[in-house]
């Protein structure tokens, strides 16, 4: 009767299951410490390198870009805070968003799925461990810790292109440059775009976390479940910044 | 005592069980043959509640293992050793890291104590030095062996064992064989063998029941599979044995 719609209502069930495993798991279970540290190793040190460079070619390409604007209207001196307000509140969160999403995501997608098509999730659960609590619970909240950090991080770094964007076109020393970069920034910059991240983080370790674990077919399923992660956990975020531009518009 | 009553399970449009009923005795050793496909490995995981049964039974000393709490299944799990058709190694640990998992998750033990139990665990599946070879470093049949020596590291009462000596040469399995039958002496462990290894079925078994099309075709002693006037049971002993009957003893 529901025709085509209904797998996406089972998928979605499912979600909801999955989320509500999870809370149950993070609030009524023991935590796994040791696992955290790990997957926060994994996915926060991990990323340390990708996201600098990421981070800094954005902080290149925006400066050459906002000065080309800027001059049009002589407003070079604006510069620096272009560049800050612009990775901080939009581009610092949704960059390292984006590019974690690629690498953990599918990292966890199938990690957990060839863990579940070995039967090794098995093995934890008839070895009297809880396989969820054990493997899902620490991966989503370490995606929830590492994405505000590696975001901080980002930030500095794509500043820091700012600067070498800047010099490119002229000389400015880096301490003109810092303070010019900070002047117009407040607190109400800096949270809204961290604490977003965290629910980038909730999103991409939900997703590779659910596609792994409940991954089925093999090898075959493994990669699906790796590729679906990534594709899935993109587009959540980029719909989840949209919505919550408008929620901290509306709030701060 | 375990007991399957009328067990029924199906994946899309496979019946893979068809009502089972079958009751594996405390301390005694059942060996689970069939062809390949039969069910076998979806029976044992039916006793270990990773598969759960369409409609039937599952009664471990008396009481329905469907109705267990989280943590009244915690503790009949910690009771049970599951030893893998594919062995089921954790991919990101050592083999001795595998093997002591189930001692540092339940036990409280120190580094020298859990360093003696691995190291005896690994000898008893004769792979004394393997300790710090990580899994993909491994055969087949040395993975067989290091899950073997993870599923009995607890001294489980119950051993599941899913194809004990499939990859392994006839010597090692001899001595697989002659393992699972120490466990049975000396803690008297109760185990449930699936296996297609014949002379590993003779040396080990006090039952043996005989599945198939999800059903008991056999139940009784292993030396009356070759009596038994069912054509089926009688076809599968012949073609089963006729294959290496030298090793027969
Ligand atoms: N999770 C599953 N999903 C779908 N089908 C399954 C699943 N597990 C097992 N099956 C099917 O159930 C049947 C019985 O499988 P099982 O693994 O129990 O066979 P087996 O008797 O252990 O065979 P073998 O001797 O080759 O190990 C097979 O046809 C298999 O394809
Ligand atoms: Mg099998």
């Amino acid at each position: 009767m529901t025709g085509n719609l209904s797998p996406f209502f089972i998928w979605f069930g499912d979600a909801f299951l999955f989320l509500r495993d999870f809370l149950v798991s993070l609030f009524r279970k023991k935590f796994e410490w040791k696992q955290f540290a790990r997957q926060l190793d994994v996915i926060g040190t991990g990323s340390l390198l990708l996201v600098g460079i990421s981070g800094l070619a954005i902080g290149v390409v925006l400066s050459m870009q906002f000065n080309a604007t800027l001059a049009r209207f002589g407003a070079e001196s604006l510069l620096p805070s272009m560049i800050s307000l612009s990775v901080i509140r939009e581009i610092g969160p949704i960059i390292t968003a984006l590019v974690v999403a690629g690498r953990v995501a599918s990292g966890i997608g199938a990690e957990l799925g060839s863990m579940r098509v070995t039967e090794q999730i098995d093995a934890l659960d008839v070895s009297a461990v809880d396989s969820f609590n054990f493997l899902v619970v620490p991966r989503i909240v370490a995606g929830i810790a590492a994405l505000p950090l590696l975001t901080i991080y980002c930030d500095f770094i794509a500043i820091g292109g700012g600067y070498i964007g800047i010099l490119i076109e002229r000389t400015i020393t880096f301490q003109e440059y810092i303070s010019a970069a900070i002047r117009f920034i407040g607190p109400d910059d800096i949270f809204p775009g961290v604490l977003k991240t965290t629910v980038f983080g909730f999103i991409i370790g939900f997703v590779g976390s659910y596609n792994g674990y409940k991954t089925t077919g093999g090898t075959v399923g493994v990669g699906l479940s790796a590729t679906n992660a990534v594709v899935l956990a993109s587009l959540l975020i980029i719909v989840a910044e949209v919505l919550l531009v408008k929620i901290s518009i509306l709030f701060f | 005592m375990i007991e399957l009553i009328r067990v029924f399970k199906r994946f899309g449009s496979l019946q893979v069980l068809n009502g089972v009923s079958l009751t594996f005795r405390k301390g005694e050793n059942t060996v689970i043959l069939g062809k390949s496909g039969t069910g076998k490995s979806v029976l044992l995981k039916h006793v270990v509640r990773i598969l759960e049964p369409d409609s039937g039974t599952v009664l471990a000393d008396g009481r329905d293992i469907s109705q267990f709490s989280d943590s009244e299944l915690m503790e009949y799990r910690k009771t049970l050793g599951f030893l893998f058709q594919g062995a089921a190694l954790y991919d990101s640990l050592s083999v001795f890291e595998n093997v002591a998992f189930p001692l540092r998750r339940h036990l409280k033990l120190t580094e020298t104590q859990i360093t003696d139990r691995v190291t005896e665990a690994l000898s008893w599946v004769s792979l004394p030095d393997a300790g710090s070879k990580m899994p993909s470093e491994l055969s087949g049949g040395m993975r067989k062996r290091v899950g073997l020596a993870r599923s009995l590291i607890l001294n489980p009462a119950v051993m599941l064992y899913d194809e004990p000596t499939t990859g392994l040469d006839p010597i090692t399995s001899n001595e697989i064989s002659d393992l699972i039958l120490k466990l049975q002496k000396q803690f008297g462990t109760t185990g449930l063998i699936v296996t297609h290894d014949m002379p590993c079925a003779f040396k080990v078994a006090d039952r043996a029941v005989l599945l198939s099309e999800g059903n008991l075709l056999y139940d009784g002693e292993i030396t009356g599979l070759e009596k038994s006037v069912d054509p089926l049971v009688h076809h599968f002993y012949q073609t089963s044995v006729a294959k290496r009957p030298e090793q027969l003893s």
